[in-house]
């Protein structure tokens, strides 16, 4: 199973890293603007224009760059920085840590928020339509606004976290707040869902007819099946996490790759541009294999039918 | 014999006051397995669920025992591995109940599990698997390992032969009989199989639309039905007298032709069916059928 495993792991992230390599090089071939023009600055001369132009290798026709970048890419080597002239690889190594902490930070708090959501809707109808209101507000809100709205009150208002530059986790408690509250509406909702019917299966009655207490009943019998389903949506927010960080970090000025791939656009960096989305791209599979473990772990009989 | 309760007024019910099952009494003895048969709606879950506490959350249910406090149960079901919390093994599901439900302490717990194991005829390794792993007929043994995990006094069983074959189903039953008298419980025994549970019971309960409608030993219900339902019922099974006939049936109402709620629960599909019919008769004096126009006595 483990051999089959990591071959169909290492396949599929070749081919999505294939895909979104090629697709991320033609998207940026057909956006407006001359990156030439923008490295060489606002006035400079056509003649210098074409010079850069050359410099950066933009005068071979397009067939010829995408073969380079994708034998790059396969290498490992997404080139030069056209900005500021060191390895893009070098460049995003520095930013990632910055962003799966704080995507990581508000994975864990979706998560915790989603089941204590689920788990408080159990308690009666009044709880119930609370969380359902909640659910849509978090969804309801875009995260940018979420994201001022937070700084304004805790951090301007109450002063309780830092709003330019922050040490550590704590800097990072805001906007991973704004972060998750779209992720925690639709989990709690997939958990919720999961409850309810885990809740009416069998063993939940025979439980309950042997007396065993239902707090017990919904928390260690049922919780875990209920998020069975909720894995395999956590394995694909948390791609979208990091998408979302592009905004967030913005709001935050969090100096991570969604900052990184937003300076490069500006300055039309095509390396690194390309270099981000190829990292994005590449979480989605990983995210959904490591999600396929989990399952795994929590349910025995897939587990059996796999070995 | 004394009884070991005697379970009064069961109904079970819409919220707004309909009726679905009931109101009957119930004499249960230690050591006895007492039937209650019927065909499918006609109440017997909602029976057996009414007395285990774990009325359906959409209905309202009732019973006492008089003065006496409501007997320890427990319930098996009708799908013994759906019984079982699919992410467990079965031991760690019965360690559940005996540390979460009878405080049992930690150290004691395996050696209960394998007493529980020999008792219904299983190794403590084959509780070390998980639901699926097992055979129909061991996750049933589970299942009433299960049950009698919480040292109950009356046992209620499901329709618990249903999902397996029927050789698997007497030793099941066999089991369960072996128990009731070794332990002193009193076992309510569904199904809507009447040889079976005329073979399994000490008493038989016949159940129409939720209503009881004859009782007494197996013997005397399969030989002598009284009430017009029993002897439709009894006379639709299959015989070696009349080997290549056709096999009565019992009439099918009309749709929706639903009794009214005071009539008798037969009437729409009563052959015998007189104007009295139209309110529920009383037991007879004897206490075994309620019927206005019952069959004569030894008809059959």
């Amino acid at each position: 199973m483990t051999l089959r495993w990591t071959v169909s792991l290492v396949l599929h992230t070749a081919a999505v890293v294939f895909l979104v390599a090629t697709g991320s090089f033609f998207l940026l071939q057909i956006i407006p603007g001359d990156p030439a023009a923008v490295v060489a600055g606002m006035d400079a001369a056509p003649a210098t224009v074409d010079a850069v132009r050359v410099q950066l290798g933009l005068d071979a026709p397009w067939y010829v760059r995408y073969a380079e970048w994708i034998a790059g890419v396969m290498r490992g080597s997404f080139g030069d920085s056209y900005v500021q002239r060191v390895p893009v690889a070098q460049l995003i190594a520095q930013r990632v840590p910055v962003t799966a902490a704080l995507a990581g930070l508000a994975l864990v708090m979706s998560i915790a928020a989603a089941v204590v959501m689920a788990l408080v809707s159990r308690i009666g109808r009044v709880a119930t339509v609370l969380v359902r209101v909640i659910e849509y507000a978090s969804f309801a809100f875009p995260q940018f606004w979420v994201g001022l709205l937070l700084l304004s009150f805790f951090g301007l208002h109450l002063g309780w976290f830092p709003i330019v530059r922050g040490e550590g986790l704590g800097r990072l408690v805001l906007p991973a707040v704004a972060l998750s509250l779209g992720n925690a509406a639709v989990l709690s909702r997939t958990i919720r869902a999961g409850l309810a019917e885990q809740l009416k299966s069998a063993h939940v009655v025979a439980a309950r007819s042997l007396g065993v207490p239902r707090m017990r009943i919904a928390v260690v019998h049922v919780l875990p099946l209920a998020l069975i389903p909720a894995v395999a949506v956590i394995a694909i927010q948390a791609g979208y996490l990091l998408a979302g960080a592009i905004v967030v970090e913005h709001v935050f000025s969090i100096p991570g790759l969604g900052r990184l791939a937003l300076t490069a656009i500006g300055q039309r960096d095509l390396p690194l541009i390309q270099a981000v989305v190829v990292v994005f791209g590449v979480a989605f599979p990983l995210f959904s294999m490591l999600g396929d473990l989990i399952l795994g772990a929590l349910w025995p009989r897939l587990r059996q039918s796999k070995s | 014999m004394k009884a070991l309760r005697s379970v009064r007024g069961v109904t079970v019910g819409l919220p707004e006051g309909d009726r679905l099952v009931g109101p009957f009494d119930m004499t249960l003895y230690p050591g006895q397995v007492h039937g209650v048969v019927g065909e499918s709606g006609s109440g017997k879950t909602l029976t057996l669920r009414a007395l285990a506490g774990v009325t359906p959350h959409n209905l309202v249910s009732s019973w006492d025992c008089g003065t006496e406090p409501a007997p320890r149960t427990s319930m098996i079901f009708q799908d013994p591995a759906g019984f079982f919390n699919p992410r467990w093994r079965v031991d760690r599901s019965l360690q559940e109940v005996l540390i979460h439900v009878r405080a049992l302490p930690r150290r004691e717990v395996a050696a209960r599990i394998a007493e529980l194991a020999t008792l219904v005829g299983l190794a403590p390794a084959e509780l070390h698997r998980y639901p699926f792993e097992l055979s129909g007929g061991m996750v049933q043994r589970a299942g009433i390992a299960m049950a009698l995990a919480t040292e109950p006094e009356l046992l209620l069983a499901d329709e618990i032969t249903s999902a397996l074959d029927p050789e698997l189903g007497e030793k099941i039953l066999k089991l369960l009989r072996r128990i009731a008298v070794e332990q002193g419980l009193s076992v309510v025994f569904v199904s809507h199989d009447l040889p079976l549970v005329a073979r399994a019971a000490d008493d038989v309960h016949v159940l129409y639309e939720g209503r009881l409608v004859e009782y007494g030993p197996p013997a005397r219900v399969l030989a002598d039905p009284r009430h017009q339902y029993t002897a439709l019922l009894v006379n639709a099974l299959p015989s070696r007298d009349r080997r290549g006939e056709l096999l009565p049936e019992i009439p099918i109402p009309q749709e929706d032709a639903h009794a009214p709620p005071e009539a008798c629960p037969f009437l729409p599909r009563c052959p015998a069916a007189i104007d009295a019919c139209w309110v529920m008769p009383d037991w007879d004096s004897e206490k075994t059928y309620r019927c206005h126009n019952p069959m004569p006595k030894g008809a059959q």
